[in-house]
């Protein structure tokens, strides 16, 4: 995309294409992960899954909601665990989410939870995993002078959340958040979410590796994500308690 | 289970030291292929507190290249040094528990009520064989010495062949059949199963064994069928498969008659028929809903026979259950009728068996802040007919956990409490993992109440544990 368009994008409008850029990316889509977290002693924990992910469209158009599954292969003690979610589009709404215990044969409906919480063990929130919906911070458009957009972002519930305020870089071509920096009551820096690599597939600019750090203790997560495929045609049936139970290895070939 | 000559303990001792000296640490070859089209991303530098990428955070550039990534059970699935694995790896882990009675029981002679040195494999095979494609095979198996029965044990946790049944045709597409050694599990009570009449392991729950060990594998057909209407579950038990119950070998329990605690290896004859199990279960919008069935036996030998001898006894269910998002968390509430009209009262003559009990559960649970939740349960059974076995009973469960924000350190109290004999039991648990290898568990059980009641018959029981894990 270039400047053709007659007027500049408002703050709203590039955040809302970043979403669309960052979560909803083709209408399904599956990948393997890989998170290796990093804690401030420099010891490293890994984590391994697959996902599959599809949005749920009406009459032609994104809802907002989407429908995952994480399916753990890593560490031995949550192999077989699978994580299924049910992305809601209204903040007013929890997200719903089961989880299947293989070691006993258990699918364990789990209670809403803060977002802004660990996201298995790694640096990533829960929220940075499943997207931050736009309707909960006042957006203001700071620079457009470079090659990102930067925008600064504040809480409409501060009380809700650890930060003050955040500020995120939007590259200007594809719309790909590339580096969002989290600021505390001090206004002292304490998080940085960032892109560290691109790739188009599929016609999709995809983020196949991140990195979150915690600028406080020095530990931090890199995300990275390989086979990544859209628009596969994944059944809605998928996302059900037959795949908890028996997970559909078919979408991987 | 199966019991083979505790000379083997010194083999088990070898195996581990083995598996410490032999586990690769998971490096493998190198990735080298690299994307077609990526760009490496440099933010602009809009820090305004001049964080110094290479002060504080260095991006290890192994971390990216560190090319342990595993194949996703999948035979055609390339791994990251090039090859093609058919065969999956085995995991698992080793173990030494140990624990011991805060106080001695004066009928069981040992204080140890727990001492193992076990060795947990799992391994689980994807076919890709034309006939069998996309189905399963599943092993998982203890080994295990127990220091407190002084015996060698192979306890097999699953041996099941999973598949969908899609060759039978365009019905078929919906069902999926498992079969085999496996664990079965429903119903949505916390440590209180109202229609989850499969085996439980209750010497392993209370004394500390891993919450998996709380339920035994059962030999099994399960049929799973999945349609816009509900989700069927049909489980056949060709035969009854008996709950680890309290039986006087680690624990002692109360005898009416005898007006004390006994500890006298109790084994009764278990039926050898078969049982039967159903379920239909629905998600509508953000509920999940289900309808029970089940015409089998008790798991333990709670009734008693013509000859004085502790037996089980026939029962029939049947039950409800649902789930739903309630304020910030979850509410959930189940039903069941348990119907014993089925013992004929030849069998029944020297204890009366209530006819039946009805059970309710309540549960309400919500993350109170980040990272700590609490889970609120009332549970009401109440026995219809002549009842001298104390059926009813009305309890409440309190469960808190906490976790740190990296999740390597959990602390989980859950705490059961008899409201009309006021008989309760504290679980403490403490688990530390602070990397993939190695897991640290510290915990208690603890029990209060009368001689007479549930769980005051376990007050000598009351005991402390610690556990060490290996996973590889």
């Amino acid at each position: 995309m270039t400047y053709s368009t007659a007027y500049a994008l408002t703050a709203e409008q590039i955040i809302r294409k970043a979403e669309q850029a960052a979560y909803y990316a083709g209408d399904d889509g599956s990948s393997l992960a890989r998170i290796i977290i990093v804690d401030q002693q420099g010891r490293k924990l890994m984590r391994q899954f697959s996902l599959l992910r599809k949005d749920v469209i009406e009459n032609g158009q994104q809802t907002g909601q989407q429908n995952l599954l994480v399916m753990f292969s890593r560490p031995t003690d949550i192999k077989g665990t699978v994580f299924r979610v049910e992305k809601s589009n209204n903040i007013e709404q929890d997200d719903n989410r089961w989880l299947y215990l293989p070691g006993l044969d258990l699918v364990k409906r789990i209670a809403a939870s803060d977002k802004r919480t660990s996201f298995v063990g790694s640096h990533f929130f829960y929220e940075d995993v499943s997207g931050r919906s736009t309707l909960l911070d006042n957006f203001e458009l700071l620079d457009s002078s470079g090659e990102n957009y930067l925008i600064k972002a504040t809480p409409k519930q501060p009380e809700s959340v650890e930060f003050s305020h955040y500020t995120v870089q939007i590259h200007k071509q594809n719309f790909i958040p590339v580096t969002i920096d989290y600021y505390n009551q001090d206004n002292k820096h304490y998080r940085r979410v960032e892109a560290i690599q691109i790739e188009t597939l599929q016609n999709h600019p995809t983020v196949t590796r991140s990195k979150v750090s915690d600028l406080i203790s020095g530990g931090y997560t890199l995300m990275e994500f390989r086979n990544v495929q859209y628009d596969i045609g994944l059944p809605d049936s998928l996302f059900s308690e037959r795949s908890l139970r028996y997970p559909p290895s078919q979408w991987f070939k | 289970m199966l019991s083979i000559p505790h000379k083997n303990f010194k083999t088990g001792v070898l195996l581990w030291l083995l598996f410490l000296q032999v586990i690769p640490l998971g490096l493998k070859a190198k990735e080298t292929s690299t994307p077609t089209n990526s760009i490496s991303v440099k933010p602009i530098g809009h820090t305004s507190e001049g964080i110094n990428d290479g002060d504080k955070i260095n991006v290890d550039k192994n971390d990216w290249d560190d090319s342990s990534w595993d194949d996703w059970e999948q035979a055609e699935q390339t791994t990251t040094d090039g090859k093609s694995s058919a065969i999956a790896p085995i995991t698992g882990y080793v173990e030494i528990a140990l624990g011991q009675r805060f106080k001695r029981d004066t009928v069981i002679k040992q204080k140890q009520t727990l001492g193992d040195i076990k060795l947990h494999l799992n391994w689980q095979h994807l076919l890709t064989n034309s006939l069998f494609d996309g189905s399963r095979f599943i092993s998982k198996a203890d080994i295990y010495y127990d220091q407190v029965q002084a015996s060698s044990q192979i306890d097999i946790r699953e041996l099941s062949w999973q598949t969908s049944l899609h060759k039978l045709g365009q019905q078929g597409q919906n069902w999926d059949l498992k079969m085999g050694k496996q664990m079965l599990t429903w119903g949505v009570g916390h440590y209180v199963f109202i229609n989850d009449h499969f085996a439980k392991d209750w010497q392993s729950f209370f004394a500390g064994r891993d919450d998996n060990n709380l339920k035994l594998a059962s030999t099994a057909v399960r049929l799973s069928g999945y349609y816009s209407f509900a989700n069927i579950d049909l489980v056949w038990l060709p035969k009854m498969q008996a709950d680890h119950y309290i039986n006087g070998e680690i624990f002692s329990f109360y005898s009416g008659a005898q007006q004390q605690n006994i500890a006298p290896r109790l084994t009764a004859n278990q039926p050898s028929d078969g049982e039967l199990a159903i379920r239909l279960s629905k998600q509508i919008g953000s509920n999940d809903i289900a309808i029970y069935g089940f015409d089998g036996y008790s798991k333990s030998p709670e009734a008693i026979d013509f000859q004085g001898k502790p037996a089980f006894y026939k029962i029939r269910s049947l039950g409800a259950s649902l789930i739903s998002p309630l304020a910030n968390g979850l509410f959930k509430s189940e039903y069941g009728y348990h119907d014993h009209s089925q013992n004929s009262p030849i069998e029944n003559q020297f204890i009366s068996l209530a006819q039946s009990n009805q059970q309710w559960l309540i549960g309400y649970e919500q993350e109170i802040k980040a990272n700590l939740s609490l889970a609120l349960q009332f549970h009401w059974r109440n026995a219809i007919g002549n009842d001298t076995t104390n059926q009813n009973r009305k309890q409440i469960t309190v469960n808190t956990r906490w976790q740190n924000s990296m999740q390597t350190l959990t602390v989980d109290w859950f705490q059961f409490y008899e409201l009309q004999e006021h008989d309760n039991y504290s679980r403490l648990t403490m688990h530390y993992q602070p990397n993939d290898q190695w897991h640290y568990k510290i915990g208690l059980n603890h029990f209060l109440g009368k001689p007479e009641t549930f769980f005051g018959q376990f007050e000598n029981a009351s005991n402390y544990y610690a556990s060490i894990q290996y996973l590889f």
